[in-house]
C-alpha cells in the first residue's frame, strides 16, 4: 500500500501543497528519501482507495493560497528556474473547471505569483476525482 | 538536500557562479580570444565564463561558432559538424537539476533576454540556440538545426524527461550556443533564462 503523509513531521518541507480527500482526510506533501514524489503517491492512493480530492491548497512562505472545493481534477507542479547567477522556485497549484480548462496559480518562494490559464495538462501533473476516472474508464472501454 | 540547478561547461565545468559572489557569473562571446570583439557579420570565435561587464576572464567555454542553419565549427576546427553529431561535452553549457527525490521534467525552455525582464529581446545580438544530443553518444538525437532565441519572442524548447527510465534526482540539459552583434560596441545587456517543471 502506497505512503501518503498525514501529519506534519521533519520530512514535510515549510513550503508545501496539502490536499483534502472525500474521506475526510488531510494529506501533506512530503519528501521522504526513497519514495516517490508525493504527489505521485497521492494519485496512488486516491485511486486505490476511490477517493477524491475536494479541496488543494499551498503554503508558500507563510501565505496560504486555496484553489475552490469540489472541483472535477486538481493539478500540482514545482517550477524551478536559473539565470545561471540567481535562481528560483515555485509551487503551483491549479484545478481543471468544468469546461476542462485549467486554471494554474505559481507560488514563488519570495511571494510572487503568476497565474496561468491553459489546457488541462493531464497525468501525472492532474489527479481527476472519482467521477472523473470513473468516466474516462468507460470512454475507454467503449 | 534542496533543489538545485547549476550552469556549466558543456563537460562540466568551469561553473557560472552565483550572483551573489560577485564573479564569473555568466558566459561571454568573443573574437579569437577573450577581450577580442566580434565583427558585425560574424559569430564568436571563443567563449568564456565571465563576469557581468564581460572584463574578467573565467576560463574557457566550449565554442561552438555558427556554420549554417544545421551545423557548426566546433572549437577552433575549420570544417563545420552537423549539430546533431555535436558531443555533450563540446556544447556550450550543460544545465543540470538536482532534487531531493526522483523525478519526471517537463516544459524546460531556454531563453535570451536583456537582463531586465524575461520576456525582452537581448540588445543588439542574435543569439542562436541548440539542444546538444539528449541521449550521449547518439546521433540525430539533438536539435537539427539552431533556433534563434530572443524573449518571449523565440524560446528554445528543450526535451521532457518524463518517461519512466528517465525520471531521476539528476536531470542534465546540453545547450549548443552562438552569437553575433548587430551593430557595433560592445553588448552586455543579454542574459540567458532555464526553466523546468517537476512533480
Amino acid at each position: 500500500m502506497v505512503e501518503v503523509c498525514r501529519r506534519v513531521s521533519n520530512t514535510v518541507p515549510k513550503n508545501r501543497w496539502i490536499a483534502s480527500l472525500s474521506n475526510g482526510e488531510t494529506i501533506f506533501e512530503d519528501r521522504s528519501p526513497g519514495l516517490a514524489p508525493a504527489w505521485e503517491r497521492l494519485a496512488q492512493y486516491v485511486e486505490e482507495n476511490d477517493l477524491s480530492i475536494t479541496m488543494l491548497r499551498a503554503e508558500v512562505a507563510g501565505l496560504v493560497m486555496k484553489c475552490p472545493a469540489g472541483q472535477p481534477a486538481y493539478i500540482q507542479k514545482k517550477k524551478f528556474w536559473s539565470t545561471g547567477a540567481q535562481s528560483g522556485g515555485a509551487i503551483c497549484i491549479g484545478y481543471v473547471d468544468k469546461r476542462g480548462g485549467a486554471r494554474i496559480d505559481e507560488l514563488g518562494s519570495d511571494r510572487s505569483s503568476h497565474t496561468v490559464y491553459c489546457k488541462d495538462p493531464g497525468p501525472p501533473w492532474t489527479i481527476y476525482s472519482k467521477e472523473m476516472r470513473d468516466a474516462k474508464n468507460r470512454e475507454a472501454s467503449v | 538536500m534542496a533543489t538545485t540547478i547549476t550552469w556549466a561547461g558543456g563537460g562540466g565545468s568551469p561553473t557560472i557562479q552565483p550572483a551573489a559572489s560577485g564573479g564569473f557569473n555568466t558566459c561571454g562571446f568573443f573574437g579569437s580570444s577573450f577581450g577580442f570583439s566580434i565583427r558585425v557579420g560574424e559569430y564568436n570565435q571563443s567563449t568564456f565564463r565571465t563576469n557581468e561587464a564581460g572584463t574578467s576572464d573565467g576560463g574557457t567555454l566550449p565554442n561552438l561558432r555558427y556554420a549554417n542553419t544545421s551545423g557548426a565549427y566546433v572549437g577552433g576546427l575549420s570544417t563545420p559538424d552537423e549539430l546533431r553529431n555535436i558531443e555533450q561535452y563540446e556544447a556550450t553549457l550543460r544545465i543540470r537539476l538536482d532534487t531531493d527525490a526522483p523525478v519526471g521534467t517537463q516544459n524546460s525552455s531556454f531563453r535570451a533576454f536583456d537582463k531586465v525582464n524575461i520576456n525582452n529581446n537581448p540588445s543588439g545580438v542574435a543569439i542562436f540556440a541548440a539542444e546538444i544530443l539528449k541521449d550521449p553518444g547518439t546521433y540525430g538525437s539533438g536539435d537539427i538545426s539552431w533556433t534563434q532565441i530572443y524573449g518571449s519572442g523565440s524560446i528554445l524548447s528543450l526535451d521532457d524527461h518524463i518517461l519512466a527510465w528517465q525520471t531521476g534526482v539528476q536531470h542534465d540539459w546540453y545547450i549548443g550556443l552562438t552569437a553575433t552583434p548587430t551593430s557595433i560596441g560592445e553588448k552586455t545587456d543579454i542574459g540567458f533564462y532555464f526553466e523546468t517543471e517537476f512533480l
